[in-house]
C-alpha cells in the first residue's frame, strides 16, 4: 500500500512531462472490458467437482451411446495420471479442478426449431453483443450455432445447409443422429491421451459444434459459432469436429465474449479439423473473453487445444485467430500435414495488455510429400502483459521438399511488457527449405511524428500503426470477422481512437 | 542396463571421495561436490537437453592409466595453426612443460599465467570471485565437475592498458589408448580496463580411445576490455565433449568468440555471456561441421541486463550421414536493457538423407526500445547455384564443394588471425572433401 502511494506522488510528477505518447500507453492501459454483463437464465448445474460419477452423468444426461460414456471414461482414469504442464511461460494462480462445475446447461431445454422458441433473453444477450441473429440470418447470410454455455439453443439456416447434404449441428446432436461419424472421427487427430487439457475436455465434454462437408461441397456459406461463458464457475469444455470430405470447402468461423467475472474461470476446449483428399478448411476465431480488470484480477484461463490434419493429398488447412482476450492464453492451432501436396497455414495476431499472458503459436508437422505451410504471427504487448510465441516447424524424414516460412514479429508498446519467442525447427530431410525470422519492434517515435504532422493525432497514429502491423493477418479473415476484429483492436486501443 | 549407464557418474562419485589435490578452495569445491553427489544427469527430458541424449558419455567409464606414446611431430603439427603464438601444451590434461613456450617471462609484458593449483592466498581469491562472477546460471552438473574435480587449469591475466600481440595458443592433446580418459581444464581468464588479447584454445586427440572431455572457462572483460577467443576441436570420433564458458563483459567490453566444432562423437558447448554495464558488445561465430553419427550441439545464452549493449550471432552447420546438429540460442533482454541490440542467425546445410537439425533460436524481451532480431534457416544445397556452376563446366562435386566450403567460409572469413584462418579453412575443406559425393 505505502508503496502505491509512492508511485502515484511520483506519477503526479512524472504526468507533467508525460509526452503524448505515454499519454496514449496509459489510456491503453486504463482500457476495460466493454462486454462485461451477465444474462439472468436460469442454470441447471451439476455437484462441484469430478470423479467417475459426474462423468457417467454428463454422459447419462446427454442421453450418449454407449461408446461415448466408455470413451469419456478411459479419458478421465487417464486424466487421472497426467499433471499440469508447466513450461509454458504463464504464471497463474493453481486450478482446483475440484472446486469447478463440470456441466451447466440452460434448464429451458427444448431444443428450439426456429428463433421464436429462444428464450428471448438469450437473444437480448446477442443483441448486446451485437450478434443479432435475426439480422445475421436476413442479411450476412451466416449459419449461427449459439452457445451459451453448455448447451446450443439455437441454430439456424439447418434446412438451406441440410439440402447439400452439410451437417452442422450440436456435438451433442451429432452423436445421436450421427453416431458413426462421430466414432469415426472423434479423437483422432486429437487423442484422449493427448494433454492435460485435452483429456480433461474428452471425459467431460458438454457440446460444441460438428461440421460434414459431404464429397465435392462448397459450402455456401460461412458457418459460424459463438461461444460464451455464462453461468459462475462453470468450466468450458467445448468440442469442435469438422470434417472436409473429399473436394469439400468450407469456412469456419468462432467468435466470443464473456461476462465479467471476477473468478477465474476455466475453459479447456478442442476444436479438431479433418481434411480429406482436395478438401480445404477455413477456421477463423475472434476471441475476446474477459481478462480480468486492471490489477489483472479475474479472466478466463484459456487452454485450448485446436489441432487440424491434413489426411488427403492436396488438402490444405488455414488457422486465423485474433486473440485479445482472456487472462491466461494457452493455445496451438496445429496442421499436421500428412496428405502430399497438403498445404498449413497459420495466422496470428495476439494482443496482451494489463496482466494478461499468451502463450500461443502453432506446429507444423510435415510427414507428406511437397507439403508446405507458412506461419505468420504478430504478438503486440502493452501494459504489464506477457506474449509469447512458442511454434514448431517439424519435417519428418519422408517428407520430401517440404516448404515452410515462419515470420513472428513482436510489437511493444509501453517498456513493462515482454514479447517471447521459442520457434523450434526439428529437420529430419535434406530437401526440406525451412525458414524462420523474427522481429521485435515498438511503435517508433519517428511513425509518430510523422503521423502527427500529417494532421493525425496520437491515439489515431498508434491505432493506424498497430492495424498496419497486423493486416497481413486482419486480410484473411472474412469480411465479417475482419470488421469485428477491426473493431476489437479499436476497442483494445481505444485510448487512443479517442 | 541401468548399471551400465550410471558409469559415468559412479566414476565421478569415486573421484569425489578422492584425496587427490584439486585447483579450487573447499569453500568453492563443496557446493559442486553436493551437486555431484545428488549426481543427477539431464534427460532428454530436461528442456536444455531436449536434442542431446547423453547415453554415451554415461556409459563411458574413465580409467586412470591413459598414458601414450606422445610424438613430436603431432605436437608440431596441431601448433602449425598458430605458429607465432605462445604455446600451451595439456596432454591429457596434465600441463606438459616439454612442449610448451616458457611463461615465466611474459610477466613483464603485463601478460600472466600462472597454474591455478599453484595459485594461494590473494590470487586464488580473484580467480575464484572470477568464476562467481562470472557465471550466470548452475543448473548444469558439468560445471560442478569443472570445479569440484579439476585439478589444474590456467589463470590468465592481462594488466590494465595492455595491448597483448601475440596470441595463446592452448592446446589440449589426448593420447588415450584403449582405456578411456578423462579430463577437465579450466580456464579463468581476467583482463583489466582496455587490455586486449587473443587466445586459441584447440582439443585434438592423438589416440582412438573414448575420452570424456569437461573443459570450462570463466571469463571476466573489465571496461574497455577486448578478448578474442577462438575454440578449434577436431576430435576423435569416440570423444564426448562438454564444455561450459561463462563470460562477464563489464562495461564497454568486447567480447569476441569463434567456436569450430569438426570432431567428435558429442560435443555440448555451452556459452553464457553476461552484460554487467552499458556499452558491451558480444560477437558470437561458429561453424558446426558433422558426419556419420556425430553429434554437435551449441547453446548460447545472452543476458542483456544492461542497456546499450549490442549482441550478434552468427551460426552455421553442416550436417552429413546421420549427423544431428543442435542450435539452441537464448537472448534475454531485461527491463532496464534499452537500447539493445541483439542478433541472432543460424544456418544449417543438411547434405544427406539422414542428416538431421533442431534449432530453436529464442527470443526473450521486457525492453520496448530495443533492435532484435532472429533468423533461422535449414535445407539442401541450392540446385539453381549448383546447375549455374556445371553449366559453366565444373563438374558437380567440385560445384557442390565449392558452395558448402562458402557456405562455411561466410563464418571463417571473420577469423582475423590469419595463420588460424588458413588452418580451420583447410581442415573443413579436408572433411569437406571426405563428405561431398558426387551425387550429392
Amino acid at each position: 500500500m505505502i508503496d502505491e502511494s509512492k508511485k502515484s506522488t511520483s506519477n503526479n510528477d512524472e504526468n507533467i512531462a508525460m509526452s503524448d505518447e505515454q499519454q496514449t500507453i496509459q489510456n491503453i492501459t486504463d482500457q476495460e472490458y466493454k462486454y462485461g454483463f451477465t444474462t439472468e437464465i436460469e442454470m441447471e448445474e451439476f455437484p462441484l467437482g469430478l470423479n467417475e460419477n459426474i462423468v457417467r452423468m454428463i454422459s447419462a444426461k446427454k442421453n450418449e451411446p454407449e461408446f461415448m460414456t466408455e470413451w469419456r471414461l478411459r479419458a478421465y482414469r487417464h486424466w487421472l495420471k497426467q499433471t499440469e504442464p508447466k513450461w509454458p511461460k504463464l504464471d497463474y494462480p493453481e486450478v482446483n479442478f475440484d472446486d469447478l462445475y463440470y456441466y451447466a446447461a440452460p434448464k429451458n431445454e427444448n431444443a428450439p426449431k426456429s428463433l421464436d422458441e429462444v428464450d428471448p433473453e438469450l437473444l437480448a444477450t446477442f443483441d448486446k453483443l451485437g450478434v443479432p441473429l435475426e439480422e445475421r440470418e436476413l442479411l450476412a447470410g451466416v449459419a449461427v450455432d449459439a452457445i451459451i454455455d453448455s448447451v446450443s439453443v439455437a441454430t439456424t439456416f439447418k434446412d438451406k445447409l441440410n439440402e447439400l447434404g452439410i451437417i452442422f449441428c450440436p456435438m451433442s446432436e451429432a452423436i445421436q443422429d450421427h453416431p458413426d461419424l462421430v466414432k469415426k472421427y472423434l479423437g483422432t487427430v486429437v487423442p484422449y491421451t493427448d494433454n492435460f487439457y485435452a483429456t480433461l475436455n474428452s471425459a467431460v465434454f458438454s457440446d460444441g459444434s460438428f461440421v460434414y462437408i459431404p464429397p465435392g461441397v462448397r459450402c455456401p456459406m460461412e458457418l459460424s459459432s459463438y461461444f460464451r461463458i455464462n453461468a459462475a464457475k462453470t468450466g468450458q469444455f467445448e468440442r469442435t469436429l469438422i470434417i472436409a470430405d473429399k473436394g469439400s470447402y468450407v469456412s469456419y468461423l468462432e467468435g466470443c465474449t464473456a461476462p465479467m467475472r471476477d473468478e477465474n474461470q476455466l475453459h479447456a476446449a478442442i476444436v479438431e479439423l479433418i481434411a480429406l483428399e482436395d478438401a480445404e478448411i477455413k477456421y477463423s476465431t475472434v476471441q475476446n473473453w474477459y481478462a480480468g480488470n486492471k490489477e489483472g484480477v479475474g479472466g478466463i484461463f484459456n487452454f485450448v487445444t485446436k489441432r487440424g490434419l491434413c489426411s488427403g493429398n492436396n488438402s490444405k488447412i488455414s488457422w486465423t485467430q485474433v486473440e485479445t482476450g482472456s487472462a491466461i492464453t494457452w493455445k496451438y492451432p496445429s496442421c499436421i500435414l500428412k496428405g502430399d501436396n497438403s498445404v498449413g497455414e497459420f495466422y496470428s495476431v495476439a494482443l496482451t495488455n494489463n496482466y494478461q499472458q499468451a502463450d500461443t503459436g502453432t506446429k507444423m508437422i510435415h510427414q507428406g510429400k511437397n507439403t508446405r505451410s507458412l506461419i505468420i504471427s504478430k504478438g503486440i504487448s502493452a501494459g504489464k502483459s506477457n506474449n509469447a510465441y512458442r511454434g514448431l516447424v517439424k519435417v519428418n524424414s519422408k517428407a520430401e521438399n517440404a516448404r515452410n516460412y515462419s515470420q513472428c514479429d513482436s510489437l511493444l508498446i509501453g517498456d513493462q511488457c515482454g514479447a517471447h519467442t521459442y520457434p523450434y525447427l526439428e529437420i529430419e530431410n535434406p530437401t526440406a527449405q525451412v525458414e524462420h525470422e523474427a522481429t521485435t519492434s515498438k511503435v517508433s517515435e519517428d511513425q509518430i511524428f510523422y503521423l502527427n504532422q500529417r494532421g493525425i493525432s496520437t491515439e489515431d497514429a498508434v491505432g493506424m500503426i498497430v492495424s498496419g502491423y497486423a493486416r497481413e493477418v486482419f486480410q484473411q479473415l472474412p469480411m465479417e470477422f475482419a470488421v469485428e476484429a477491426q473493431a476489437l483492436m479499436a476497442v483494445s486501443l481505444e485510448g487512443s481512437v479517442g | 542396463m541401468a548399471q551400465i549407464r550410471n558409469n559415468f557418474s559412479e566414476w565421478i562419485n569415486q573421484q569425489v571421495g578422492t584425496t587427490s589435490t584439486f585447483a579450487f578452495s573447499d569453500a568453492l569445491r563443496t557446493p559442486s561436490l553436493s551437486r555431484l553427489a545428488a549426481g543427477v544427469f539431464p534427460t532428454r527430458k530436461d528442456e536444455e537437453w531436449k536434442y542431446t541424449p547423453l547415453s554415451n558419455l554415461l556409459d563411458t567409464s574413465p580409467a586412470e592409466d591413459t598414458s601414450a606414446a606422445l610424438d613430436l611431430e603431432s605436437i608440431e603439427g596441431l601448433k602449425q595453426a598458430m605458429p607465432d603464438a605462445h604455446t600451451i601444451v595439456f596432454v591429457n590434461g596434465e600441463y606438459s612443460a616439454d612442449y610448451s613456450d616458457k611463461l615465466e617471462h611474459l610477466g613483464s609484458s603485463g601478460l600472466s599465467i600462472s597454474h591455478l593449483s599453484q595459485l594461494e592466498g590473494n590470487a586464488l581469491q580473484l580467480a575464484e570471485d572470477t568464476i562467481l562472477e562470472s557465471t550466470l546460471t548452475d543448473d548444469n552438473i558439468f560445471q560442478h565437475i569443472a570445479l569440484g574435480l579439476s585439478q589444474n587449469g590456467l589463470f590468465i591475466e592481462v594488466e590494465k592498458n595492455v595491448e597483448s600481440e601475440t596470441p595463446l595458443h592452448i592446446i589440449h592433446v589426448s593420447t588415450a589408448h584403449g582405456v578411456s580418459a578423462f579430463t577437465n581444464p579450466v580456464n579463468v581468464i581476467r583482463l583489466a580496463e582496455n587490455s586486449h588479447l587473443k587466445i586459441v584454445e584447440q582439443y585434438a586427440s592423438i589416440g582412438e580411445a573414448a575420452v570424456i572431455t569437461v573443459p570450462a572457462g570463466y571469463i571476466q572483460l573489465d571496461d574497455g576490455a577486448g578478448l578474442d577467443y577462438y575454440r578449434v576441436s577436431i576430435e576423435n570420433a569416440e570423444t564426448n565433449h562438454v564444455c561450459n564458458t561463462s563470460v562477464r563483459v563489464s562495461g564497454s567490453g568486447t567480447f569476441k568468440s569463434h567456436q569450430y566444432l569438426l570432431g567428435s562423437k558429442l560435443t555440448r558447448s555451452n556459452l553464457e555471456v553476461g552484460f554487467t554495464g552499458p556499452g558491451g558488445e558480444a560477437v558470437l561465430r561458429g561453424v558446426y561441421l558433422g558426419d556419420e553419427n556425430q553429434h554437435l550441439d551449441v547453446r548460447t545464452y545472452l543476458d542483456h541486463a544492461q542497456p546499450h549493449c549490442s549482441s550478434d550471432q552468427h551460426f552455421r552447420g553442416i550436417l552429413n550421414g546421420q549427423a544431428r546438429g543442435v542450435f539452441n540460442g537464448l537472448v534475454l533482454v531485461r527491463e532496464q536493457a534499452q537500447k539493445t541490440d541483439a542478433q541472432q542467425s543460424n544456418k544449417n546445410l543438411l547434405l544427406s538423407r539422414d542428416a538431421r537439425v533442431d534449432t530453436k533460436p529464442q527470443l526473450e524481451i521486457f525492453a520496448d526500445d530495443v533492435k532484435c532480431a532472429h533468423g533461422a534457416t535449414v535445407g539442401e544445397l541450392d540446385s539453381d547455384a549448383l546447375f549455374y556452376l556445371q553449366s559453366r563446366g565444373i563438374d558437380k562435386k567440385d560445384a557442390a564443394l565449392m558452395l558448402t566450403r562458402a557456405f562455411a567460409a561466410e563464418v571463417t572469413q571473420e577469423i582475423d588471425i590469419a595463420s588460424l584462418q588458413a588452418y580451420v579453412q583447410s581442415k573443413i575443406a579436408a572433411s569437406l572433401d571426405e563428405i561431398v559425393t558426387p551425387n550429392v
